[in-house]
């Protein structure tokens, strides 16, 4: 009877299918609703993080020690989303980069507040319970996490350099020191984890 | 010298008191008797359990965070339906967007998640904010369906938030019982050693 279960055990493998699939099925949505800024801002990143994964650990789980970096990228993406939504994120991007903004594209205050603090954060912490479970998907997603902190810190650096009318403030600027400081030193412990084949996931 | 724990006590007790004026203040008396009764209530829980002896984190700690991750799922909802405004409009305060956002989906969301953090190091403060979350979520979420549709008046409607409220209830209600067998297995444990 058990061995009829066993066919239910997710094949490690299913998760990179799933993984590319919603990469493949957000970046299609994003890039029809919101534009190709937007769709690479976060596309990049997704990637990055997926062939970071596949030559980490995906192989084997990261300890739990670093539960407390992933909700703290979290933390510092949610306090860096604040100051965006303060100085007008949207408004500034759209404002700097009409050419990626032309309708039938729409990128507002409203979108940026239910895709990135909301409804981004709330599949962050989601998936931490796949991580602190040592799930392959939630190590995929502590990698998102740190990569995609380093992608939003860098982001408006990047703005403020490439807008029209020169180099000023651009929003996010501040709290991207700490997500970057952040993503960076996160993906260093997931780069250091010393491969123990007792940490593994227990089946290939 | 001081006990650390009557200090965690006192800044819990603050939080949830400050919270409360805060509340008060800006989205009117109503809201706040709901949420903030819950939180009070999540004090006296939490006093009378994880204070003394923290939750297990291997426990509780991924219903927590589901918890808060539907928890900020149903503040998109409430957001992008005005929910703010309405609760403003209900009470006859000027309760603005702006403000719901500043306080709803930034200042407390960043606790939640310090919260998540304190509750891996077994720290009493990150205990007590899963209690205000479980207990809040438990007690006030309901009234998306039970409270607000009804003060409004006229036919059984649609409010704010109400189709994501009841599922942050089902973890909070989860969270709670394991607090609770945890803590009982805990003290149990810990008065055979003695």
């Amino acid at each position: 009877m058990n061995s009829n279960y066993e066919y239910l055990d997710v094949p490690r493998w299913v998760n990179v299918l799933f993984i590319l699939s919603s990469i493949i099925t957000l970046c299609i949505a994003g890039f029809i609703y919101t534009g190709a800024l937007i769709t690479l801002l976060v596309g990049i990143p997704a990637v990055v993080a997926l062939l970071l994964w596949l030559t980490t650990t995906y192989h084997y789980s990261a300890p739990h020690s670093i539960m407390p970096w992933y909700i703290g990228a979290v933390l510092v993406l949610l306090i860096q989303h604040a100051e965006q939504w303060h100085f007008n994120y949207a408004e500034q991007l759209n404002a700097a980069f009409p050419q990626f903004f032309s309708a039938p594209v729409v990128f507002n205050e409203a979108i940026f507040l239910s895709i990135f603090p909301m409804a981004g954060l709330s599949l962050f912490l989601a998936l931490a319970t796949s991580f602190y479970l040592r799930r392959p998907l939630g190590n995929y997603m502590a990698w998102l996490a740190f990569v995609w902190s380093i992608a939003s810190g860098l982001s408006p650096f990047m703005f403020a350099l490439l807008q029209s009318g020169g180099v000023s403030y651009f929003p996010g600027m501040l709290g991207g020191i700490l997500t970057t400081a952040l993503g960076v030193w996160g993906c260093k412990l997931l780069l250091n984890i010393k491969y123990n084949v007792n940490e593994g996931y227990g089946h290939a | 010298m001081l006990d650390t724990n009557k200090l965690y006590l006192g800044i819990a007790i603050t939080f949830a008191v400050s919270f409360i004026a805060m509340f008060v203040q800006q989205a009117g008396v109503m809201p706040a008797i709901i949420i903030g009764g819950s939180m009070l209530v999540g004090v006296v829980l939490w006093f009378f359990t994880t204070y003394r002896i923290p939750a297990n984190p291997k426990r509780v700690l991924p219903i927590y965070l589901i918890t808060i991750s539907l928890l900020l799922f149903h503040i998109c909802e409430e957001y992008l339906f005005a929910f703010g405004p309405r609760i403003a409009q209900l009470n006859g305060s000027t309760w603005s967007e702006v403000e719901f956002l500043t306080l709803i989906a930034f200042y407390l969301p960043v606790f939640w998640i310090m919260g998540a953090i304190g509750l891996y190091f077994r720290h009493p403060l990150g205990n007590a904010m899963i209690w205000f979350i479980f207990v809040g979520m438990a007690f006030g979420e309901p009234a998306h369906l039970l409270v607000f549709p009804i003060v409004e008046g006229g036919r059984y409607h649609y409010f704010p938030g109400m189709w994501s409220s009841l599922f942050p209830l089902v973890t909070a209600i989860w969270g709670m019982s394991v607090l609770i067998k945890d803590y009982r297995e805990e003290s149990k444990l810990r008065t055979a050693e003695k």
